[in-house]
């Protein structure tokens, strides 16, 4: 459909070459083969279950790559959920020289081991991708007293104690620094305990359901949970923490830097490897991804999911992890987050 | 489209032969995931679903809801006949259901988990389809602090389980609390006693637990008590089926199982095993015999079976009338959704009316399917019976280590059974109770997160507790929960009643 692997015929030629040469030539290949294509199954890890949206994504790739002929029809996504993605990164560290692995991942591929819950950093992979980031969304009940990003301002100015955020799933994520950084925007002494972020383990789902009862007063989490609960009147977003406006439902709701807060942080998800792979293996994937996310199918799907297209190289990926490990290292310094340094 | 249109509209689509076709493969695997242990429904459901991506969503919703109530009728089969829990909520099912079939009534155990599975889950599927909206309203009460007050009222209730002393079944329980803490802590994102090993971070399931305590150590005792004088088979004593007695006193557990089971779905957190502790806890306090629960009382296995049916049914109220899934099991279901591209929310029965009325209306026809589908297979099972120990162990084993690692692909997950299994073997030598563990570990962690998230949100004021009439309500029935156990027995003692001799009751 969409790529035509110039590299295809090659490939099979160099087979041909490989299995005249015998056994002993096969250690040379990579001199030969100038254009590799995984032959094995290619797994896709990911290190949430088969229920979560993010496997729609996955399952999704697997299959455009799979149509097309450009992975192996044997090929699977492996779910490994546990540790919030530390089990996959595991996984998927260990298969080092591996071409036929890569990781759909987010976040916690550099939060985990700044948090201090993992050892394996950024560094233990090969980037191959970033693909696009979601918008982090603050939404209150529509019977809610706050009405508006201004209302919410001045309430937590008053008494921040006042308010209580629900910020998915723990500590360090998106959603909590963009509350966080809401807070310390607004003046609010963060370390002081004023402020009150609750955790759910079923994340947005039980937010809501504790936000639609009264018990929360603020919704943070990314736009595809509250789409149906906006559509039906029973929430409202007030803000983003975007750069700019974000498109889709959300094209009305303003930023926090409209309001002078400075509360800027995506979710965004990327495509890594393990260590290892020959620089065909990555010329592969790069060139795989940078023809998957400019098809119409793919342009389709996140637009529907109100994920922000964001498609970065193997190259500039490499970079952005740089850059946003700096980032969020200062960033949890700053808020007093700075788990790992103190341990 | 009025009501009633649309109800029969959903019927058609649930009976068009494909879809048919798609009910009794998923009740066929959820009677699979039911029976093997460790295989839970979630963990079921959520194997299915990279299968069913891309199919028609209403076909392939209704396949991956029926493995769900599916496994409710197939976990009682396990638990009855090899003290193996199929899934957690099946855990009760063991206590006296397996007490049963060692009395030779194994057919009257399965069976009274066929009908009373049917009937509640029936009955459950009738108040799903007539109130899910105002239902669904109610549940959105539920914060917190009245989570908070619902998980006190239930661990007292299964204090009650304690076994031979009171110091016994507390020590179980401390055991439980004190593993329910190993994992990353969900307030301050912490990990806490995983010792290094990453696949603890997400804490230790207790149905590993389940299936170690009550299963290996099963096989362990057994094995034990094989070699010092080889036991003879269980037979069957009397008629396969149910007598006149036996269904007279399983009529009310069933009935009140089924409403305990209905409203416990409709509610957050849990989902059906705590609703299966409370039926149980519940007949044990109305039977005039409560010395003789875990010896095989037919009430005990009525009771819970029916309630995980019905909760089965209850859980569905606030996934399909709100989207918001208040039970790991429906939590997968709403995965299923998403990952078939229909977001549920409020809106869902007026912007897929096809897919809600099609889902309901397939319960009734998976119900019917599974009932008829279980009724021969209680024949087929206690034929497992005849199977002669040095067989049968090897077998349950195989059974369980299957189940096991099914779920993660993890060995690691094999080794905490294998530890709870030699746990549970200590335990059964120093007559320490296993079943407080399982339930402590069940409920100690969503107690403590729920109290830390009372407490945030009150800025640490426990008044909050008393904030709502169903947070008083709970907190009220654990008073009486916690008299009736300590009090009544001194009473009854006071007065040169009957009384009861507790150690009769221990297993």
């Amino acid at each position: 459909m969409f790529i035509r692997n110039p590299l295809k015929g090659m490939s099979r030629q160099a087979m041909g070459l490989l299995a005249a040469a015998g056994v002993l030539a096969a250690f040379s290949a990579p001199a030969i083969a100038e254009g590799w294509k995984p032959e094995k199954r290619v797994e896709i890890v990911l290190g949430v279950s088969a229920s979560e949206g993010l496997n729609r994504n996955a399952r999704l790739i697997l299959d455009w790559l799979v149509k097309d002929g450009t992975i192996p029809p044997s090929s699977v996504v492996v779910n490994k959920p546990g540790g919030g993605h530390a089990l996959a990164l595991t996984y998927t560290a260990s298969q080092v020289g591996s071409g036929e692995t890569i990781q759909l991942v987010n976040t916690p591929l550099i939060t985990n081991n700044l948090l201090g819950r993992s050892p394996i950093t950024y560094k233990d992979f090969t980037p191959i991708a970033l693909l696009y980031d979601e918008t982090v969304v603050f939404s209150v009940p529509s019977k809610s007293s706050i009405k508006t990003a201004q209302d919410l301002i001045d309430r937590l100015k008053q008494d921040p104690s006042s308010v209580v955020f629900s910020t998915a799933t723990g500590l360090g994520t998106v959603q909590h620094i963009a509350t966080l950084a809401l807070a310390k925007g607004v003046g609010v002494d963060i370390k002081g305990g004023k402020l009150k972020t609750v955790n759910f383990s079923n994340g947005n789902a039980e937010a809501i359901t504790a936000a639609l009862g009264g018990r929360i007063d603020v919704v943070v989490s990314s736009p595809q949970p509250v789409l149906p609960f906006v559509q039906s009147g029973d929430l409202r977003p007030i803000a983003v923490a975007s750069r700019e406006r974000a498109g889709g439902f959300l094209a009305d709701v303003p930023t926090w830097k409209e309001y002078g807060i400075d509360s800027v942080i995506y979710a965004w998800r990327a495509i890594v490897a393990p260590k290892g792979l020959t620089p065909e293996q990555i010329k592969f994937w790069d060139d795989t991804f940078a023809a998957l996310v400019k098809t119409p199918a793919w342009e389709e799907e996140v637009k529907k999911s109100d994920l922000n297209p964001r498609y970065l190289n193997s190259a500039d990926t490499a970079k952005f992890f740089e850059n946003e490990n700096k980032r969020y290292a200062d960033i949890y310094g700053g808020l007093g987050l700075d788990v790992a340094k103190q341990q | 489209m009025d009501g009633a249109d649309l109800f029969l509209h959903g019927l058609t689509v649930a009976l068009q032969p494909h879809n048919l076709g798609y009910i009794v493969v998923g009740c066929l695997l959820g009677t699979v995931v039911g029976i093997l242990p460790g295989l839970g429904p979630s963990a079921g459901m959520a194997l299915l679903i990279p299968i069913v991506f891309g199919m028609d969503p209403t076909s392939a919703l209704m396949m991956i809801a029926a493995i769900y109530y599916g496994a409710m009728y197939g976990g009682s089969a396990t638990s009855i006949l090899l003290n193996t829990p199929g899934e957690a909520s099946s855990v009760m099912t063991t206590l006296d259901g397996y007490q049963m079939a060692r009395n030779g009534r194994a057919g009257a155990a399965l069976a009274v988990s066929a009908i009373g599975s049917f009937i509640a889950g029936t009955v459950g599927i009738v108040l799903l389809s007539a109130l899910s909206r105002p239902l669904a309203q109610f549940a959105l009460q539920f914060g917190p602090p009245e989570y908070f007050t619902l998980m006190v009222f239930s661990m007292l209730s299964a204090a009650s389980l304690g076994g031979r002393t009171v110091a016994r079944g507390l020590l179980s329980m401390l055991i439980g609390l004190v593993i329910a803490t190993v994992g990353i802590d969900l307030q301050s994102g912490m990990p806490r006693f995983t010792g290094g090993f990453p696949q603890l971070l997400d804490g230790v399931d207790f149905i590993l637990a389940a299936v170690g305590l009550f299963a290996l150590s099963e096989v362990f005792v057994s094995l034990e008590d094989h070699f010092r004088n080889p036991a003879q088979l269980i037979g069957i004593k009397g008629r396969l089926w149910l007598t006149r007695e036996e269904w007279r006193r399983s009529v009310g557990p069933i009935i009140r199982g089924t409403a305990i089971g209905f409203v416990k779905g409709v509610l957050p957190g849990g989902g059906a095993t705590v609703s299966t502790m409370l039926s149980y806890s519940l007949e044990r306090a109305l039977s005039k015999d409560k010395a003789k629960f875990g010896t095989g009382m037919i009430e005990g296995v009525a009771g819970p079976e029916a309630a995980n049916n019905s909760s089965a049914a209850g859980s569905m109220v606030p996934l399909l009338a709100l989207g918001l899934p208040g039970s790991g099991a429906t939590a997968v279901l709403l995965g299923a959704f998403v990952i078939l591209g229909i977001q549920p929310g409020p809106l869902l029965i007026n912007q897929h009316p096809e897919v809600f009325w099609g889902l309901v209306n397939s319960m009734y026809v998976g119900n019917v399917v599974l009932f008829v589908m279980n009724l021969p297979l209680i024949f087929l099972f206690v034929q497992l019976l005849r199977i002669p120990t040095g067989i049968l162990f090897p077998l349950v084993i195989a059974i369980a280590s299957i189940g096991v690692y099914a779920v993660n692909g993890s060995v690691f997950d094999l080794y905490i059974v294998f530890g709870f299994g030699l746990l549970g073997y200590a335990f059964r030598k120093l007559d320490v109770p296993t079943a407080p563990l399982v339930l402590a570990l069940v409920l100690g962690g969503m107690m403590e997160q729920s109290f830390r998230q009372s407490m945030t949100i009150s800025g640490g004021d426990l008044s909050i507790f008393v904030s709502s009439g169903l947070a008083i309500l709970f907190l009220v029935l654990s008073v009486l929960a916690l008299a009736a156990a300590l009090v009544v027995p001194s009473l009854l003692k006071a007065r040169g009643g009957r009384v009861f001799v507790e150690e009769a009751a221990d297993v």
